[in-house]
């Protein structure tokens, strides 16, 4: 059903009609993943977040300090709804549905590269992406502590906020581009190389 | 024909990219400190936009009070996150100055759409309160990354790969 209806907004009447691209398909794929998984997220958000913090008492204990939580089940959930797990998972699964046009190797001007991808990468992105953010959750906690148990310089704090904040949006967005990488970045002659070439030269390192 | 191999240009990217993230968010929180400027000046445009919906609302420091009911605004919801990150990613990129200089359009774009969220999720607590706290979280979700992510794919689709030669 999916398919059938990113077929409708590829094609050229719906684009007409509607007005839809491809920026917008690939929006639009990601809302609906992203609702999906939210709902099924929403009912292990709590559970999820239980882990990390027993997981965070554990590591406590391993190295001699002594560290309860005591959250409510409200808390459990605020804290465990807000995973960046679903927005990435649903990330992943949109960028199936990425543009996929043909790269003209005929035409000095530039082509829509084939972003898409497919069904073996996504699975791999997933499997493991969604561990790796789940330890940077657990490291994300773990400085929690310390912020609260030992007097800390400025620039932990700052660098707590970095992970807290930045990280939350540049983490998933790295594991995203590990996977469309070679796509993003296709071989290419370096400038210099290619107008030497033009030139009917040839290139001499300097 | 000598070629530069796709895994070394993106480790070079993504090296870039982390520097990046970390200088930014340290020089803009050494800087802004509480973040009490953004964070006043995002409820005053906030409370504005209801003021023109029709509501009556008002900015007092980092609060939006309306009809009762107030809202803190705190520094996750300037939107400042997904501006550093996308900032890092433009300047990160290799292409030329010119295009990274267009790229920072991005920036008001991805300010606008963070009070498009606030402003929708003040209705919703207007409205519909008893649904304020599943919207709240996620829209946060949804703008936590896709737009970051979209914004590239537009400016790497329309402004850097019309310009770079190819094999």
């Amino acid at each position: 059903m999916i398919e059938d209806f990113l077929a409708f907004c590829n094609s050229k009447g719906s684009k007409r009609f509607l007005g839809i691209g491809k920026y917008s398909t690939f929006f639009i794929t990601f809302i609906i993943f992203s609702t999906a998984l939210y709902l099924i997220w929403s009912l292990i958000a709590s559970a999820y977040f239980s882990l990390i913090l027993k997981i965070t008492t554990a590591y406590f204990e391993l190295i001699g300090i002594e560290v309860s939580f005591n959250p409510t089940r409200d808390f459990l959930y605020s804290q465990g709804i807000r995973s960046c797990i679903p927005p990435y998972s649903a990330l992943i699964l949109a960028s199936h549905f990425l543009w996929k046009n043909k790269r003209n190797f005929d035409q000095r001007k530039s082509c829509y590269l084939s972003l898409s991808l497919e069904g073996k990468s996504i699975l791999k992105g997933l499997i493991i992406g969604i561990p790796i953010l789940f330890l940077f959750r657990v490291i994300l906690q773990i400085s929690y502590v310390y912020l609260q148990i030992h007097p800390v310089s400025e620039f932990y704090a700052i660098f707590v906020i970095f992970l807290s904040g930045t990280c939350r949006v540049a983490l998933p967005f790295l594991l995203w581009f590990a996977l469309t990488y070679k796509q993003i970045f296709p071989p290419r002659l370096e400038p210099e190389k290619l107008e030497k070439k033009k030139q009917g030269g040839r290139y001499k390192k300097p | 024909m000598e070629i530069n191999p796709p895994r070394k240009e993106a480790l070079k990217a993504v090296s870039l990219f982390l520097f990046l993230c970390f200088t930014l968010n340290f020089l803009y929180f050494k800087i802004a400190g509480e973040q009490i400027i953004p964070r006043s000046f995002t409820a005053s445009l906030v409370a504005l936009f209801l003021s023109f919906l029709g509501l009556n609302a008002e900015a007092t420091g980092t609060f939006v009070l309306m009809n009762g009911a107030s809202i803190d605004v705190i520094g996750e919801c300037t939107g400042i996150f997904s501006i550093i990150v996308y900032c890092s990613v433009i300047f990160a990129y290799p292409t030329s100055l010119r295009n990274k200089t267009i790229g920072l359009i991005g920036i008001p774009i991805l300010y606008a759409l963070t009070l498009i969220r606030l402003i929708s999720t003040a209705l919703v607590g207007v409205f519909m309160p008893s649904l304020l706290d599943f919207f709240h979280t996620y829209l946060w979700q949804i703008f936590l990354i896709v737009f970051v992510v979209l914004l590239f794919l537009i400016w790497r689709d329309k402004v850097v790969e019309r310009r770079k030669p190819f094999l």
